[in-house]
């Protein structure tokens, strides 16, 4: 038997994973942007940052979830516009329910559309692609029922909950992003759901031999990922500070950006989650970088688009896809 | 036992004629439906002539992306592509090009939009899926960076001719084209050596290329001519509306797949028939300008679109899942 | 034998029909507690249908499984794994992008305390336990992706014993090991056995089987046509059994006159293979005979053009060949009959006569059009010659039987002119008739002229059929024998040098 020369602990092996490398481009990135601008380093530009990134950052870390088991889902964007309007309405003048009420509905929205999803793309069997898809553009649609409303935010408590800076500096949104990302690394480093979802994305077949709840674990995997889309709803009307159909269009271009970047192969079971957060940092340091350099905001969709290509190329060549011959 | 499998087959066969026949009877349907329901003003000239016009650019564009579908791939910029066009052909216009250089640059453009993907795709081995996601973002934004985001009038004999001239001052020349394009594709698809390697590398493309299918050239030339003809789409809708504005085909690629997928084309590729495009197209085009007619709020067409796209799906996925149990 | 202490599992009329073939046909077996039951076949008998059965991974058509005197409706893997059924599959299922402990684990990972977290470190040590007990160096932490074949299979092995199992189903589970993993194999299997597990023994290799297995059960045809106690039965006898007929019958060798040599290579490396160098002969049938991941499959590969050549030179007829791609190997001649018709010989949804002329497309009309009557002929004209058994030339291959998509395979090479046919366990899944049929063609196909490189790991064809043997293992050539020189033996011990 030929000896595995390679050296092995979970410390080697996460040094392989691409996560080191991001690192250090961000490094780089910093030096290169602190260099290139003065107000880069500026504590109100960090805000900046911050406050966009954890919108973007939930979401991602959902779908992260989502593509490990080997899914996708391209219509988190629009059920953030969904459960943001929906609450945005019933924190109206007029309605005015009570706050839990509001987050519980808004966080039970987004489980339902992800059990959608999740039915439709294993019980039918459809590709997550074209599902996600379709429940993309069919959520915004009803995003538009109440569009006439232009629901405004008076509520404090909302208000604050994606505004407010802890000690004037530090805003809160840090702290949900990091507990997100916490929480879903723990899950899927010591819970058996989150071991099974690698098993899943790695091998579908084996899973099934094995006896792991393939389909089970796959559905709930969609709901967490709706259930951080409608997180991220709530933290769009907070900032702001009113509910608009089309909060969350086009979010999906920069979250699959995001979690691809962030070395979850397209095709599940492989992805760690520190790896997706630095890559949130990178790409909303890029989006910020454009808007420091004052790039004309349809550029800024041309440039999101080529970082999609560049990063799924990226992608393929890391899975060796481009040595395949047919 | 041969015998019973060959019962099977034929059966198959059978539905499969079927298949396109219940997909132009549905259609007849709902011409009925829609004329009775929607009368005066569904068959009325000023009806019918736009929903013609309008079901031809869609046609040509679904016509060439069933080819791409078949091989087993998907081009979703095609919709980018057509604002593209759009925005190029109504600056070089105002430039003072000539109509004709304008058609082959922007042709040649498109060609070159398929092409990238193509590469892409082939080369990188990337999933076409989301690839061609971000190139339509990048084909719309780079449309809305050369306009700035602004409709541009493009009016020039030849490109007015494109959408809204008539051949023997009766058949709109939208139509020829979309007539050519079907003729075309049918025949390539169908009775021409280039379609049998396209069917067989849907099929499978492992065992195509171990038989000596050059499997990479044939998907790269299917993405190129399908950018092309976005493009030629996309000339058909400036003309029709007299404008280039990088909006033009927005969403557009999710009711093109969605009436390609109807009229039988499997995701993955391997089946599906230009004949059932065309029909797919057809009751689309004119189930939503029925729809329209009704006056439905334009949101709310995405509701209907994203429906129809996953209603049409999983009928045709729980077919073959269906088909699978079976054996 | 200690076998009496009463009945584990009875399998009962089972039968299992699948598209074109009727895989199981009344199948009955019993197994008792702490026996090692062998069940024998050839390739397609019905062996891995009957224990996917088992195992729930295919539904039964009809018939009883019943545990420990219960009924068990096996719905699926779930259920087989709560009664204690293990298996390890022929086909290596490992998950890759993950460790050897989370191989090991997969699916029944070791959680502790209320939360069920899991619990890392237990399992890291079980599974260098499990390792250690299978004396086998290999790091808990490696990424099975980076492993060799064997030491998959050792992963999955490691997997199945990690479980308290009653019944532990092994599928050729020595396929891809060396003798000195086959004896620790054989040692937990005794292991095992003291424990009161139950065992079933797949394998087509008889001197492993007359080691090991207490019983013998012989499938042919999806049939079960003998059970022998070990010691009451001889190789001939279950030889005999497993082909059903005279072994002359069986592979009906013609002696073919052997003329210059076709083909020449010189040094081939590409990915996986070192150095290979061999000749062959106008008529001649040449085995290679290697465990699985001795680099058979990439020699293949890299002879068709499908992998890329590193170094070396291949010669056709005395010319130079560059083979870069299945394209240009066709044009040379050289046809291929895949390991995996299903997944890399056929267009499954296509009809016969568009699977004959795939590689011959450009045949099919002057222009740039199909001529379908021309074509309609010619895939006609194969169907007879080769025997292939459809209805209509229109008939969709993946209705066909297992033999006759075999034949579709073989037609297509026929119809692109190759003079050099590659075959790849040509009669891997098909049942005896078809293969008997398959082996005349070959032989027929010599007579013509043409010549055949066979890789098979069944060793009583490659045996009667092959005019010369060479073994193979990591990559490159370990001996070379004539027909009359080989023996089982031989082959096996130089296949694992």
């Amino acid at each position: 038997m030929e000896k595995v020369t390679k050296k092995y602990s979970p410390v080697m092996n996460f040094l392989r994973t691409p996560t080191p490398t991001l690192i250090g481009i961000y490094i780089v990135m910093l030096i290169f942007f602190s260099l290139g601008s003065e107000n880069f380093l500026a504590i109100q530009n960090m805000k900046g940052i911050f406050n966009n990134f954890a919108v973007f950052g939930i979401m991602a870390a959902g779908v992260a979830v989502v593509m490990v088991g080997g899914g996708f889902d391209l219509s988190v964007g629009s059920v953030a516009g969904l459960a943001g309007i929906v609450s945005a309405v019933l924190l109206m003048k007029g309605i005015e329910l009570s706050t839990p009420y509001v987050f519980v509905i808004a966080m039970v929205i987004g489980c339902l559309v992800g059990l959608i999803n999740g039915l439709i793309i294993v019980k039918v069997g459809i590709n997550p692609i074209i599902t996600t898809l379709g429940t993309l553009a069919i959520f915004r649609g009803i995003c538009y029922f109440w569009a006439d409303l232009n629901p405004r935010i008076y509520n404090i408590f909302v208000q604050n909950f994606g505004r407010k800076y802890i000690g004037g500096v530090f805003p809160v949104t840090t702290v949900y992003i990091i507990v997100a990302f916490t929480i879903i690394t723990l899950i899927f480093k010591f819970t058996r759901f989150g071991r099974n979802l690698f098993a899943i994305g790695g091998n579908e077949n084996l899973a099934r031999l094995v006896g792991i709840p393939v389909d089970r674990t796959k559905i709930i995997s969609y709901m967490i990922s709706g259930f951080f889309a409608a997180i991220a709803g709530l933290l769009l009307i907070s900032q702001l500070g009113s509910g608009r159909p089309e909060y969350g269009t086009g979010a999906e271009l920069e979250i699959i950006t995001i979690v691809v970047l962030g070395g979850v192969i397209v095709g599940g079971g492989k992805g760690n989650f520190l790896g997706v957060f630095i890559a949130l940092v990178i790409i909303q340091t890029i989006s910020n970088g454009l808007v420091l350099i004052d790039l004309p905001v349809y550029l800024r969709m041309v440039v999101k688009g080529a970082l999609l290509v560049l990063v799924i190329a990226i992608d393929a060549i890391r899975s060796k896809r481009h040595l395949l011959r047919y | 036992m041969a015998e019973n499998a060959n019962a099977g087959i034929s059966k198959k066969r059978h539905f499969k004629i079927n298949n396109t026949a219940i997909l132009f009877i549905i259609l007849a349907g709902m011409f009925i439906i829609a004329s009775y329901v929607g009368r005066p003003f569904f068959f009325s000239k000023l009806n019918l002539i736009p929903m013609i016009n309008n079901l031809s650019f869609i046609g040509v564009v679904a016509a060439v992306l069933t080819m791409v579908m078949v091989t087993g791939e998907i081009d979703f910029s095609i919709g980018g592509n057509i604002g593209l066009t759009a925005c190029l052909t109504a600056l070089l216009l105002e430039r003072g090009l000539p109509g004709w250089l304008v058609v082959v640059i922007v042709l040649a453009t498109g060609a070159a939009m398929g092409a990238f993907n193509g590469m892409v795709v082939t080369v990188i081995g990337v999933n076409s899926m989301i690839a061609t996601i971000g190139t339509m973002f990048i084909w719309r934004g780079i449309g809305y960076t050369l306009t700035n985001g602004e409709s541009i009038l493009a009016m020039n004999p030849v490109i007015d001719y494109i959408g809204r001239g008539f051949v023997f001052k009766v058949i709109p020349f939208p139509i020829v084209l979309l007539v050519v394009v079907f003729t075309i594709t049918y025949i390539v698809m169908h009775h021409s050596k280039w379609g049998r390697k396209i069917y067989a590398i849907g099929s499978n493309p492992l065992a195509s290329f171990l038989s000596g299918i050059n499997v990479k050239k044939v998907k790269f030339i299917g993405f190129l001519i399908c950018g092309m003809t976005a493009s030629l789409g996309g000339l058909i809708l400036t003309s029709l509306t007299a404008v280039g504005m990088p909006q033009h085909g927005q969403g557009l690629e999710l009711l093109i797949i969605s009436s390609i997928i109807l009229g039988g084309t499997v995701l993955g590729g391997g089946k599906g028939t230009i004949l059932g495009t065309l029909a797919g197209v057809f009751i689309l085009s004119v189930l939503y300008n029925f729809l329209t007619i009704m006056n439905i709020y334009y949101f709310y067409m995405q509701i209907v679109q994203g429906t129809i796209l996953i209603l049409i799906v999983s009928t045709y996925e729980m077919k073959q899942t269906m088909i699978r149990r079976r054996t | 034998m200690s076998n009496s202490n009463g009945i584990v599992l009875k399998m009962e009329n089972i039968t299992k029909t699948f598209p074109g073939v009727r895989a199981l046909d009344n199948v009955s077996i019993d197994l008792h507690k702490g026996e090692v039951l062998g069940i024998l076949g050839e390739n397609g008998a019905g062996k891995s249908t009957l224990i996917k059965i088992l195992a729930g991974n295919y539904i039964k058509d009809s018939g009883h499984i019943y545990i420990d005197g219960k009924e068990l409706d096996i719905k699926g893997p779930a259920e087989a794994m709560v009664s204690g059924i293990r298996v390890i599959y022929q086909e290596l299922n490992t998950i890759d992008n993950l460790t050897v402990t989370e191989n090991i684990f997969v699916g029944e990972q070791i959680v502790k305390g209320p939360l069920k977290i899991v619990d890392w470190k237990a399992m890291t040590e079980q599974a260098r336990a499990l390792l250690d007990t299978l004396s086998v160096k290999l790091d808990p932490d490696a990424i099975v992706g980076d492993l060799s074949v064997s030491q998959k299979q050792v992963v999955e092995i490691a997997k199945a014993i990690s479980k308290e199992a009653k019944i532990m189903v092994m599928d050729e589970p020595t396929a891809a090991l060396s003798e000195e993993e086959i004896k620790s194999l054989f040692n937990i299997i005794k292991t095992l056995k003291k424990r009161g597990v139950s065992i079933i023994y797949i394998s087509h290799r008889l001197k492993e089987v007359f080691e090991i297995v207490d019983r013998v059960i012989v499938l042919r045809d999806g049939k079960k046509v003998g059970v022998q106690k070990i010691q009451e039965t001889d190789h001939g006898k279950l030889v005999a059994l497993m082909v059903g007929r005279d072994i002359k019958d069986m592979y009906p060798k013609k002696e073919v006159e052997i003329g210059d040599m076709v083909m020449d290579v010189k040094n081939l490396s590409a990915d996986g293979i070192d150095s290979i160098s061999f000749e062959l002969k106008k008529g001649e049938i040449l085995g290679i005979f290697g465990l699985l991941g001795s680099g058979r499959t990439s020699l293949v590969k890299a002879l068709f053009g499908a992998n890329k050549i590193k170094s070396g030179q291949i010669f056709i007829n005395g010319k130079r060949a560059v083979i870069k791609d299945p394209s240009t190997a066709r044009d040379k001649r050289v046809g291929l009959v895949p390991l995996d018709r299903k997944a890399e010989g056929l267009a499954l949804i296509m009809g016969v006569k568009e699977n004959i002329t795939l590689a011959n497309i450009k045949d099919l009309g002057k222009s740039f059009l199909i001529n379908r009557k021309k074509e309609k002929q010619r895939a006609e004209k194969w169907v007879d010659e080769v025997g292939i058994r459809t209805p209509s030339v229109d008939q969709e291959v993946n209705s066909l039987s297992g033999g006759n998509q075999q034949k579709v395979v073989l037609a297509k090479w026929l119809e692109s002119g190759s003079q050099i046919i590659i075959l790849n366990e040509p009669t891997r899944g098909i049942d005896v008739g078809a293969k008997i049929e398959i082996y005349r063609l070959i032989e027929d196909l010599c007579e013509k002229g043409s010549s055949i490189i066979m890789i098979s790991s069944e060793l009583p064809e490659i045996l009667s059929i092959a005019d010369r043997i060479i073994t193979m293992n990591k990559g490159r050539f370990t001996g070379q024998y004539l027909r009359k020189e080989a023996s089982e033996e031989k082959l096996l011990q130089k296949a694992c040098l």
